[in-house]
């Protein structure tokens, strides 16, 4: 949902050989309480109240992580772990879950937090009058609050991946005060509260937000920290040059050369994370020429994703060929993808016998040019002509979602389960499949994924239904996704960048 | 005053075309502030709907006059994308821009006053015709060009300054201040040019007056004559260049602070542009042209208070 | 932009006259090569301006790429070329519209005045009072971005200065002798405007023409800089620029050739403008 990121735009994707997460400092030493840390992300925030804001950018993600919790947590390997729930169990089928919530909690304003005030959150992103966009990978049907301590989601049908869905932060999972939202009104979106570690203190736009402990917090110990900073420093190069000055001490990034050199200074360190989740070129299976299976065979086998990848990016992006990532924990034996081969491409254009043209539409950005550009000269070679249109994010969000487009550049977003997203892209009653996509097997096989609550059996389907998908070649991955946070050496036990937001509540200062 | 009167009318019908155009203009471009709000993932209802609710479903020109009657009485409504009141994004972006512009004219007129001074010691020597051609060099640059060759100097190749970002006054004022040199650099390095030809010509007209020969003739030094007796008229006409650079100057500001990444108003306007916030757009090119307009209406008024002439002569050029 | 124009009008030349025989031959030269160039860019061998090798990236100028390559691996000299192109149709045509129209407006209110002069000042205050960047972005925008659009827009960006120097021209020349003396004798507002009036404007006009070419220009390089301007692949020096400076640091030639290029070009169309302008115009030389 990094709409308003500037990786949203078409990146071609590259590989390289796959780069393990690394995730740097052994905490050897104990942490350290004090101390003040300020991190540059990439853009200004969207707001903190997911109705007015409808997405997160994941500079949003970092800020809003500091004053908002999940319920769940994940650590860096995937185990799920306790946070605002102490629990959470399904009934037989799955389609039921009960949450046991924390005890003695109590939200920055001082009113105490219940079960009710999480029931209240999720029925009011699904309450169809608020208009919330992300509902649509929602698959609760609503959640109810028995007494103060019990939280029970009902769900639309058995879902396996409730708890992990929960667990990754973003504009549905980070819990917000609704008594304060409506007490506040137009002036919440600016003005937040949750239960976390920080305390929202000050958001001067386009400037800086500012946090404080929370002195009140449930997990004693932490945080370490006595205040965070976020500030938003859109241009890379100037985030980079405050890190490496000290201004600042933590950086989300993604500028290959930066994360290069930084990879060489001993004062400063990389973290890695790789998500679910890819960069994509989705194909639009509804319109001509793009409706004819060889067109698609042929667009994808033109396309050297890889070599380019590798250029592009420096070998700092490998490219796949599903979009599930190493988090997932599925790894497919066989996924069917088809390999780069602009001859036989060539001889399925000549097969479908018109000549084939094709409009992409990509983001007017350098980057949306450099991917688009690399697009059409790789399908140059294989005889398909290829118009480049540039447009503006909305303008191209607005073409995709009325499927009025041949090929676009698009991102499907990391989360701790791949299930909510494969099901907006690829089932045919999604409101959001805007490729159009129609396939009954791969109806069936993204209802497995959604409601087996055997893992086997889901990670099964999921690599039969790439197999179909790649085969079919509706969408191109082009890219994994990958995030990067560089940080001053002495910064300790900043967690895995689920989702690209860099989390501090166990961060700390080595002497 | 009827002179002043006309004047009035004319100030306020050209407020009111522009803020009618500016409506106009922003209307028509496609893409859609609903899905900007809504995001990626909305569905075409919920889209529907929410315009709706934003009222833009209503005829345009309604909107128009509600967004008129409000803004009079200085609300200029809440941004759509995050509910920041739009007066609230200006004024929290103004001082940054206003940095920006009043470093640049120091710049300018610092570069410029000594330069037309000197050049008109002897017009047509060495150092009136080197500054000549150094201006004429530096007018011929494209303000983003400068940018970048600045950066490519300063930052890259001497590494004395920051390349790009802003540093907040409360970050301290001398970080502060080194963060502005180079966007400073590039507006006024171009602008300069502008002052000392006209500054220098104005000079040289100033200068062949029977007071500036009374003057010469009683004895006095040269460089007295050019500061006390010539330059003193003169900076009225530099004034009045001020003023109607100004609109040059906002433009270049917008270009300048997207290059540097400077949290000013162009760069609020560039964004509301990218994200059809409709109504952020519209306060924010209001607010640039009644500038504009007021400025150049003091300015005008300023020349007719000390010149009566002018009123007579009005649109000059 | 457009203040930019104003700008140019009031910086006119104070260069002195008599040396222009020499001080011409460089800028003259450096645009005939350029417009040469541009033209015969099919024929002269060079490589396809999208012609992309990735692996040879952001190379240095060498015997094989003379201007070393870009971000895609793209020959900068050949593009550079081809940009000219784009620039040359630009910054020639938009004026062109905008003089077309600017030019009517600004003739009928400098000979009508009253009324209608008052009206045509008034749109040019608008214009003028309105920010361009906004205009050129909404043009783009809504009708897509093309060449002909960008043409469009930055014509449209060009008419209130247009009108401004038409009219007053016109204002000069409609009180002179020959005028008064046409009007006695009867001769129809229309045959007064067309063969006495316009044939004095077109020197000044064209003199400022030739300076709004280099107006245009930068204009067009601006919009492509922000990314608005004539769609990739077509090249454009403000888009190679824009796309150098992503690797200012690393390979600083993908941003600083195309900029010399472009700063070559206006410089040399000032000045051959201003010589023009000096010949056409003697009063203004003596500013």
């Amino acid at each position: 949902m990094a709409l308003f990121s500037r990786r949203f735009g078409l990146v071609a994707a590259l590989t390289a050989a796959f780069a393990a997460p690394a995730f740097a400092q052994a905490p050897a030493a104990a942490p350290v309480r004090g101390g003040a840390l300020t991190i540059g992300v990439e853009s200004d925030f969207e707001g903190f109240d997911p109705v007015r804001a409808g997405v997160y950018s994941n500079s949003t993600v970092t800020a809003a992580s500091l004053f908002y919790e999940t319920l769940m947590r994940l650590d860096d390997k995937g185990n799920l772990l306790p946070a605002l729930a102490l629990s959470m169990t399904p009934n037989e089928d799955g389609s039921v879950w009960t949450a046991k919530i924390r005890p003695n909690v109590k939200w920055h304003d001082g009113t105490p937090f219940t079960a009710q005030a999480v029931a209240d959150h999720f029925n009011r992103l699904l309450d169809p009058a608020n208009r919330f966009a992300g509902r649509a990978y929602l698959a609760i049907e609503k959640v109810e609050a028995p007494d103060d301590l019990t939280a029970v989601f009902k769900m639309r049908g058995p879902n396996a991946a409730l708890p992990r869905t929960l667990a990754q932060p973003t504009v549905t999972t980070l819990i917000i005060s609704v008594k304060a939202a409506q007490e506040k009104g137009a002036d919440y979106n600016r003005n937040p509260v949750g239960t976390g570690p920080f305390v929202f203190k000050e958001w001067r736009a386009a400037d800086r937000l500012v946090a404080e402990r929370n002195p009140n917090y449930w997990d004693k110990d932490k945080p370490y920290l006595d205040r965070v900073t976020v500030r938003p420093l859109p241009d890379s190069d100037a985030r980079y040059a405050s890190l490496v000055k000290g201004d600042v001490q933590v950086i989300w990034e993604d500028r290959a050369e930066n994360i290069v050199k930084a990879k060489k200074d001993k004062n400063l360190h990389v973290l890695t994370w790789v998500g679910s989740g890819a960069l994509v070129i989705p194909l639009n299976t509804q319109r001509e020429p793009l409706n004819d299976k060889r067109v698609r065979q042929a667009v994808s086998m033109a396309l050297n994703r890889k070599a380019n990848a590798a250029v592009l990016t420096q070998g700092l992006r490998p490219v796949h060929d599903d979009p599930y990532g190493p988090s997932s924990g599925i790894e497919c034996k066989d996924n069917g993808a088809l390999k780069y081969d602009p001859e036989a491409a060539r001889k399925l254009v000549a097969d479908y016998g018109k000549p084939v043209k094709l409009t992409m539409t990509v983001t007017a950005t350098p980057r949306g040019r450099e991917g688009a550009q690399v697009f059409q000269a790789d399908m140059k070679k294989a005889g398909i002509d290829v118009e480049i249109k540039p447009v503006d994010q909305t303008q191209l969000v607005k073409e995709a979602l009325t499927r009025d487009f041949q090929v676009t550049g698009w991102r499907i977003i990391d989360l701790a389960d791949v299930d909510p997203q494969m099901f907006a892209n690829f089932h045919s009653k999604s409101p959001i499949n805007f490729s159009g996509y129609n396939n009954a097997e791969v109806d069936r096989l993204l209802l497995v994924g959604r409601t087996s609550l055997d893992e086997n059996k889901r990670k099964a389907a999921y690599c039969d239904m790439i197999k179909i998908l790649n085969d079919d070649a509706v969408w191109l991955w082009s890219g994994s996704n990958i995030d990067f946070a560089i940080t001053r050496a002495n910064v300790r036990g900043i967690p895995a960048l689920r989702g690209g937001a860099v989390q501090v509540e166990s961060a700390w200062f080595a002497k | 005053m009827p002179w002043i009167f006309r004047q009035l009318v004319r100030l306020v019908v050209v407020l009111f075309c522009v803020t009618l155009l500016t409506y106009m203009i922003v209307n028509i471009l496609p893409g859609d502030v609903a899905i900007v709000i809504l995001g990626n993932l909305a569905t075409p209802e919920d889209i529907a709907g929410l315009r709706k609710d934003l009222g833009l479903d209503r005829p345009m020109l309604v909107r128009y006059f509600d967004w008129l009657g409000s803004a009079l009485s200085g609300d200029l409504g809440r941004s759509y994308r995050n509910g920041e009141p739009v007066v609230q994004a200006i004024l929290d972006r103004l001082p940054v821009s206003l940095q920006l512009m009043v470093m640049a004219q120091v710049i300018a007129l610092g570069i410029a006053i000594p330069v037309a001074l000197l050049s008109v010691r002897r017009p047509g020597g060495i150092f009136d015709r080197i500054s000549a051609s150094a201006a004429f060099g530096f007018l011929a640059m494209p303000n983003f060009m400068l940018g970048i060759v600045l950066i490519y100097l300063f930052s890259v190749t001497f590494d004395l300054l920051p390349a790009t970002g802003f540093t907040p006054m409360s970050e301290g004022l001398w970080d502060n201040f080194v963060s502005m040199i180079l966007p400073s650099m590039t507006l006024g390095l171009i602008e300069w040019t502008v002052l000392m030809r006209v500054l220098r010509s104005d000079l040289l007209t100033t200068l062949k007056e029977d007071f500036i020969l009374l003057a010469r003739a009683k004895g006095l030094p040269p460089w007295r004559v050019l500061l006390q007796h010539a330059l003193r008229p003169s900076s009225f006409t530099l004034i009045t260049i001020l003023g109607l650079n100004i609109g040059g100057l906002i433009g270049g500001a917008v270009i300048v602070e997207q290059i540097f990444a400077l949290p000013g108003v162009g760069r609020l306007l560039l964004g509301g542009i990218f994200n059809r916030d409709l109504i952020l757009v519209q306060g924010t090119v209001a607010f640039i042209a009644v500038g504009f307009v007021v400025i150049n209406f003091l300015v005008d008024m300023l020349y007719a208070v000390l010149d009566p002439r002018v009123r007579h002569v009005r649109f000059r050029s | 932009m457009s203040a930019s124009a104003a700008k140019s009008t009031v910086v006119a030349a104070t260069r002195p006259r008599r040396r222009w025989h020499w001080a011409l031959a460089l800028p003259l030269g450096w645009l005939l090569l350029v417009v040469f160039l541009a033209i015969t860019a099919d024929w002269i061998g060079l490589p396809d301006p999208s012609a992309q090798e990735l692996i040879l990236r952001r190379k240095p100028p060498s015997a094989e790429y003379l201007l070393g390559t870009d971000n895609l691996g793209r020959d900068m000299l050949s593009r550079i070329i081809y940009g000219a192109r784009t620039s040359l149709i630009v910054g020639i045509c938009a004026p062109f519209l905008g003089f077309l129209v600017g030019g009517a407006i600004g003739m009928s209110a400098g000979y009508f005045r009253g009324k209608i002069d008052l009206l045509a000042v008034g749109f040019i205050d608008i214009l003028l009072a309105f920010p361009s960047l906004v205009l050129a972005l909404t043009f783009t925008a809504y009708l897509g971005q093309s060449l002909f659009n960008v043409t469009l827009a930055l014509g449209i960006l060009s008419i209130p200065a247009a009108a401004r120097v038409s009219r007053a021209n016109t204002l000069a020349w409609a009180n002179r002798d020959f005028v008064l003396a046409a009007r006695t004798i009867g001769a129809s507002n229309w045959r007064i405007i067309t063969r006495e009036i316009l044939p004095n404007l077109l020197p000044p006009m064209f003199a400022f023409w030739l300076v709004a070419i280099s107006v245009i220009i930068v204009a067009e390089g601006a919009l492509s800089f922000l990314g608005l301007g004539i769609p990739a692949p077509q090249p454009s020096w403000g888009g190679m620029i824009a796309d150098g400076r992503e690797a200012l640091d690393v390979a600083p030639h993908t941003a600083l050739i195309p900029a010399a290029v472009m700063f070559a070009t206006v410089l040399s169309l000032n000045f051959v403008g201003d010589m023009v302008r000096n010949m056409v115009d003697p009063r203004r030389s003596a500013l």
